[in-house]
């Protein structure tokens, strides 16, 4: 992951993307896919063999910190998470460089629920928050993260973990909104 | 009592072209041919949706907060909402500074200039019931 982000840094390929499988008990990663110079969004290959099962979505924000902050999710990744978040463990992971972000369902029924009091205005709703804490908070990852955790609210709720790992080992996830 | 009787007959009469309405727009949605309308004007998209959605749209962001420029169209209570992202943009810069809004970053009437780079049509818990993209 740190690879990618650098190489993404390197030449301008903001997004890349790969998935995480399963099959016969071994986990790997596949589909990797490069993005689009400068792209704006994140493009992900879903296609599995028979017998994988889908674990996680990975990409990266291989962003600066003087004009992109190395930024925490966007409401197009909640979307793009909510595609395959249909069982208990499925994860969104995300590396900006300096941390690595994962959204992880911990509750179905309450992640649908949650969905559902937000309808059509999951950008529009995250973005009051956010526009509320940008008098408060100037660092954009900081922002971004602190945005997430109170539109996510407690997981219990939510039934979305907000997990995130710092640098240098970025293996140690902490959650955020426990 | 006749009274009474009338009052029902209409209530469901009421309630039933509501749910009628209903599951027709769902049906026109899901069978959209949104294909049809990527690497076009959002203009041309927009001129042939099923009728019934709020003119205020929605402008965000895809990317992040402060870049991508999207388009959300929304039928009345959210009952389904159209989520575009545009491709090659010609007539708005899509990075934007970070506490811009987005509406002014990104005018409507140039935004709906810019062709689509995909459709996606949403509803309930973000269920998808229908989409295509160029990527």
């Amino acid at each position: 992951m740190d690879s990618l982000y650098q190489w993404g840094m390197t030449n301008g390929f903001r997004e890349q993307s790969f998935i995480v499988v399963k099959k016969n008990g071994i986990i790997y990663p596949k589909n990797y896919v490069v993005g689009t110079l400068s792209g704006d969004q994140t493009d992900v290959n879903y296609t599995l063999a028979t017998g994988e099962q889908l674990l996680a979505y990975f990409h990266t924000h291989a962003e600066d910190t003087a004009s992109y902050w190395r930024t925490s999710f966007s409401p197009d990744d909640l979307l793009e998470f909510n595609k395959n978040a249909n069982v208990t463990g499925y994860t969104a992971l995300l590396e900006v460089g300096n941390a690595r972000y994962a959204f992880v369902v911990e509750d179905v029924s309450k992640k649908s629920a949650f969905n559902i009091s937000k309808k059509g205005r999951h950008e529009k709703l995250y973005k009051a928050v956010f526009n509320t804490l940008s008098s408060q908070i100037s660092n954009g990852q900081t922002l971004t993260e602190e945005t997430w955790i109170q539109y996510l609210g407690s997981a219990t709720v939510s039934g979305i973990g907000f997990y995130k790992a710092t640098a240098p080992n970025k293996n140690n996830f902490t959650k955020l909104n426990p | 009592m006749k009274k009474l009787s009338s009052i029902l007959v209409v209530l469901f009469a009421l309630a039933f072209n509501e749910a009628s309405a209903q599951s027709s727009l769902d049906s026109q949605l899901r069978n959209f041919p949104i294909a049809d309308y990527l690497n076009k004007p959002i203009d041309t998209l927009i001129a042939h949706l099923p009728a019934g959605y709020d003119t205020s749209f929605d402008i965000g962001s895809s990317g992040n907060i402060n870049r991508g420029a999207t388009l959300q169209i929304n039928y009345p209570n959210y009952e389904f909402w159209v989520y575009i992202h545009i491709t090659d943009a010609q007539y708005i810069t899509v990075q934007k500074e970070l506490l811009t809004p987005a509406a002014t970053a990104w005018p409507l009437a140039l935004l709906r200039k810019e062709k689509v780079g995909s459709i996606t049509i949403y509803t309930g818990a973000y269920e998808i019931i229908n989409e295509a993209d160029i990527y």
